[in-house]
């Protein structure tokens, strides 16, 4: 087992080294002279002199290896570089906007693993009937309602018609429902879709019938036997979706106002703000790949099965 | 027509049992007019052809069918009495596991892979015994010796691939008799074993028997086992009954041509090397189409005009056993000539 | 003509008009909107639904009707863009790393591996940033992101073909390389290509819906459904149908698409019978049997 593990974990690295690549061969591709810009940006009077100084500060003119280089060491060390919007300290900025992300994807993962189980298995409990058709199409409905529209309706609903629940800014616990639900019920649907498919693939195992045998019911069936044998199925899915939760904050997060990493990450966007483009980029991904990591290892630890494979 | 000698009821009585399936592809009768009965302490041995319909036959009646595939079941099968066709899911989910105990064919897939040993057998005696889990778990225990487990405490905490086919199918015994039931209906049970494991699950399952005071259905294609287990035994093809009677009758008092053929083609010790290989000619008909007449009668070498008229029924078999019956015109044509 | 047949058999009557639909829309749209999308009229500014104007105007003035029709043309027109582009690198990239294999395999795989592990949105949103909010960009960066996925699902078509009998009995009668992989490998990974493809769309088009509703897709006047629903945030209360109609137009067609691409799935998987064909199999089964 720990021979996987450490695979796995190597893979990861490797990853998270194309990850770095990647995000410094983007910015790098920038089109346009960026210390020319970055002198625009400071204000003051631009002259070839000032630019050359601001292209050996960033050390513009190096060959690309160096500067990568020199890149990953200050990762490395902490230093993201500073924003050429607001001069700010990138790894400053991100630190006070790690909260309200964290607290959007924990919230949003609540909703969908319930969303999610709640939903299959009342599915799986009567299949084909109504209360499992009509939980597929809500499914689908579900799947591809834009998030955006979902939260525009939820603020529309519940804000503006009822006015129950607060719609704007990162305020105590009653207004993070509101954005929990935008981004967690679409992943929540997802989830029972997945494990709904492996619960009525579990069901169709031998095994079933030797517990029918045995003079057990179909509830009790679901819930002892067919559900340990969905766990890997459904663990890879949760921490995919929570993966991609991460992405879908970075849409919501404007929605509610909230000054999230995603809204750092779309404001420097709009704004060609490269070095906080590249920090996000790569802090982005190599979440990613740090969530697909610890799910894979969960699995592995979780799943007797797997384990014989290893055990050969 | 079908007399049950002995006093008491049947533990099982099947009358008139038909069961046809469907699947989105196709639709089959596996099963046409069957009846048979079985008493306490008998061990009945069904034997016949793959498709025969004989692994149908008993598990279609208990609700034990794949998922997918509708049944629809006509007939009585009566347990101690209570027809299980008819009764409710409640009473039925008691007579399974508590009444009827099943060991299925292949143990590998028969057991749930994620979950420990001793908790699936444990659930069965928590469930019927009404045990708490503890004790439960001791009975576990005790059953796991009683199959011949050596070191049953560890055996609890494994799981089934930690263990080897025989003795997957050892659990597979502890599980069905777990609920203490008064009939084990054991489908196959030495077809996925090896050879010398199987002597072994055989003797196990007559000692078994003996101990525990139940009656078995032994569904089998291999006559050694049939031999080395039965009291009774009934001969199935194409979903009919070919032949039944006591398991002396039938295997050396045999009457129908299929059983005939079926033996003949047991290759023995005895016969001189290089004697030929005698299987039975031809191939079973299909079940999703109707049948004419004896379902036999393409391959059989006896065959006469009587056999294309209708379906032959169950008739006896000439000799003294009330109870060896066979369905075929050239039998019930010998025993016209016996009692003429 | 049988390929539609056989698709309006699996699919189902609403499906197949929720596509003819959107197709009328894609190729028709222009002349049947009843004005351009993007002329404005500041007198006739958010008007509600009325005869003139179906379903209102925006806050510009341009009729909603028409601004929508456009919208369904460009999410259509971006979604077979992206999907051709990425699809066809995708199997190249995929073909050639599943037949050649080797180190060649590896060194693709990982590059792939590393695309499927970060969420198209992500790269998409950083290709944009960096090259700016344009159609064409978002179109790139979209395509970008989405080689990965049809890069690995052919590469494992083809991979697994390569194994088979048939692929050596053709390499020993001396069919070239080329042709194998032209003739032979390719339309096996297409087929698995245009299915997953065909579930995809739905996801693409929301994506193209993202990235203009964060202002960095399509941009104005450009119509987009996206787009609009953002422009039409800050009117939320007095004109709610400005949100609401661009949001339900795009649920209806990522509803349609995911419909397709599940009616796809369902057609290989057979599912239990239905009440009335297990009663009619039972009626037909009878007659067959008795008698």
């Amino acid at each position: 087992m720990l021979r996987i593990a450490l695979n796995r974990a190597m893979s990861a690295l490797v990853l998270v080294v194309i990850a770095s690549v990647f995000s410094f061969i983007l910015v790098a591709a920038f089109p346009g002279n960026v210390a020319a810009l970055i002198a625009e940006l400071r204000g003051g009077f631009v002259s070839q002199a000032v630019v050359d100084k601001v292209a050996e500060e960033y050390r513009l003119r190096d060959p690309l290896l160096y500067r990568y280089g020199y890149w990953v060491a200050d990762v490395v060390h902490g230093d993201f570089g500073k924003s050429l919007r607001t001069g700010e300290e990138v790894s400053t900025a991100i630190e006070k906007r790690l909260e309200p992300t964290l607290v959007m994807i924990a919230g949003g993962g609540i909703v969908m693993l319930v969303v999610g189980l709640v939903l299959s298995f009342c599915g799986a409990l009567w299949p084909g009937g109504l209360v499992d058709r009509f939980i597929r199409a809500l499914a689908v409905v579900n799947i591809s309602v834009p998030k955006f529209f979902l939260a525009a309706m939820l603020i529309y609903a519940f804000g503006v018609i009822m006015n129950l629940l607060p719609t704007f800014g990162f305020r105590g616990p009653t207004s993070w429902i509101l954005p929990s639900i935008a981004i967690g019920l679409v992943p929540g649907a997802l989830l029972s879709r997945v494990a709904r498919v492996s619960l009525e693939e579990a069901m169709s195992r031998p095994f079933v019938i030797t517990a029918m045998s045995k003079g057990f019911g179909r509830r009790r069936i679901l819930l002892r036997d067919a559900l340990p044998n969905i766990v890997p199925v459904v663990l890879t899915a949760f921490g995919m979706n929570l993966a991609f939760m991460i992405q879908s904050a970075i849409v919501i997060e404007p929605i509610f106002a909230w000054q999230g990493i995603g809204a750092y990450f779309v404001d420097a966007a709009r704004f060609r703000d490269l070095p906080v483009l590249q920090s996000c980029l790569l802090l982005f991904s190599v979440l990613f790949i740090i969530v697909n990591l610890v799910v894979d290892l969960l699995v592995i630890v979780v799943d007797p099965l797997q384990r014989r494979a290893m055990r050969g | 027509m079908i007399q049950t000698v002995g006093s008491a009821t049947p533990i099982l009585d099947v009358r008139n049992l038909t069961v046809t399936l469907h699947t989105p592809k196709t639709s089959v009768r596996p099963v046409d007019r069957v009846s048979y009965t079985v008493n306490e302490g008998e061990i009945l041995a069904i034997v016949g052809e793959s498709g025969s319909g004989k692994t149908i036959l008993n598990l279609a009646p208990l609700g034990l069918l794949p998922a997918g595939v509708d049944s629809d079941i006509e007939g009585s099968v009566r347990f101690e009495g209570q027809d299980v066709l008819t009764s409710g899911e409640d009473k039925l989910r008691a007579v399974r596991g508590g009444g009827i105990g099943v060991i299925f064919q292949d143990p590998l897939s028969a057991l749930n892979p994620v979950r420990k040993i001793g908790r699936q057998i444990a659930e069965v005696a928590e469930e019927h015994l009404k045990l708490t889990p503890r004790a439960a778990e001791q009975r576990a225990g005790e059953l796991l010796s009683l199959v011949g487990l050596p070191d049953p405490l560890s055996r609890l905490q494994q799981y089934p691939h930690e263990l080897s086919g025989g003795q997957r199918q050892r659990v597979g015994i502890a599980m069905s008799i777990a609920g203490e039931p008064r009939l084990l209906i054991a489908d196959e049970p030495t077809t996925a074993l090896d050879v010398t494991v199987q002597a072994q699950i055989v003797s196990l399952l007559k000692d078994l028997q003996r101990r525990l005071k139940m009656a078995i259905v032994i569904i089998t294609h291999d006559i050694g086992v049939v031999s080395g287990m039965a009291t009774k035994v009934a001969v199935m093809y194409a979903g009919r009954l070919a032949e039944i009677g006591s398991v002396d009758d039938v295997l050396t008092r045999s009457v129908h041509p299929y059983t005939l053929g079926l033996l003949n083609s047991v290759p023995t010790l005895k016969a001189p090397i290089g004697s030929r290989f005698s299987g039975l000619p031809g191939s079973p008909p299909d079940l999703s189409r109707r049948i004419d007449g004896c379902a036999f009668m393409p391959r059989c070498s006896q065959a006469i005009p009587n056999c294309e008229r209708g379906r032959p029924p169950l008739v006896h078999a000439p000799g003294d056993s009330p109870e060896h019956l066979a369905a075929c015109p050239v039998v019930m044509n010998k025993l016209a000539d016996e009692l003429a | 003509m049988k390929a539609i047949k056989d698709l309006y058999k699996a699919v189902g009557l609403p499906i197949c008009f929720l596509i003819g639909f959107f197709i009328f829309i894609a190729v028709f749209g222009k002349y049947v909107s009843p004005y351009d999308p993007n002329a404005q009229n500041l007198l006739k500014a958010s008007q509600t639904f009325s005869a003139e104007h179906w379903f209102g105007t925006d806050n510009l003035g341009r009729d909603t009707l028409s601004r929508l029709v456009a919208g369904a043309r460009t999410t259509l027109f971006g979604v077979t863009l992206v999907l051709l582009m990425a699809g066809s690198v995708g199997m190249v990239i995929g073909t050639i790393s599943g037949y050649f294999g080797g180190w060649l395999d590896e060194i693709l795989m990982r590059i792939i591996d590393f695309g499927l592990s970060v969420p198209s949105l992500v790269v998409a949103l950083a290709i944009v940033g960096v090259f700016g909010p344009d159609f064409w960009n978002m179109i790139l960066a979209l395509a970008i992101a989405w080689v990965p996925i049809y890069a690995r699902l052919a590469r494992g078509v083809v991979a697994a073909a390569v194994n088979q009998p048939y692929i050596e009995s053709l390499r020993v009668l001396g069919a070239s390389r080329t042709r194998i992989i032209v003739k032979h490998l390719t339309p096996a990974a297409l087929g698995s290509v245009l299915i997953y493809a065909s579930a995809d769309a739905g996801v693409l088009a929301l994506n193209i819906a993202n990235l203009s509703f964060l202002g960095l897709g399509v941009q104005p006047p450009q119509a987009e459904w996206g787009q609009m629903l953002v422009a039409a945030l800050p009117y939320l209360e007095e004109a709610p149908r400005l949100v609401i109609l661009p949001g339900l137009s795009l649920t209806i067609m990522v509803i349609g698409f995911n419909l397709l691409g599940e009616a796809i799935a369902l057609a290989k998987n057979p599912r239990p019978m239905s009440k009335r064909r297990l009663f009619q199999r039972r009626r037909e089964f009878l007659k067959e049997i008795a008698a």
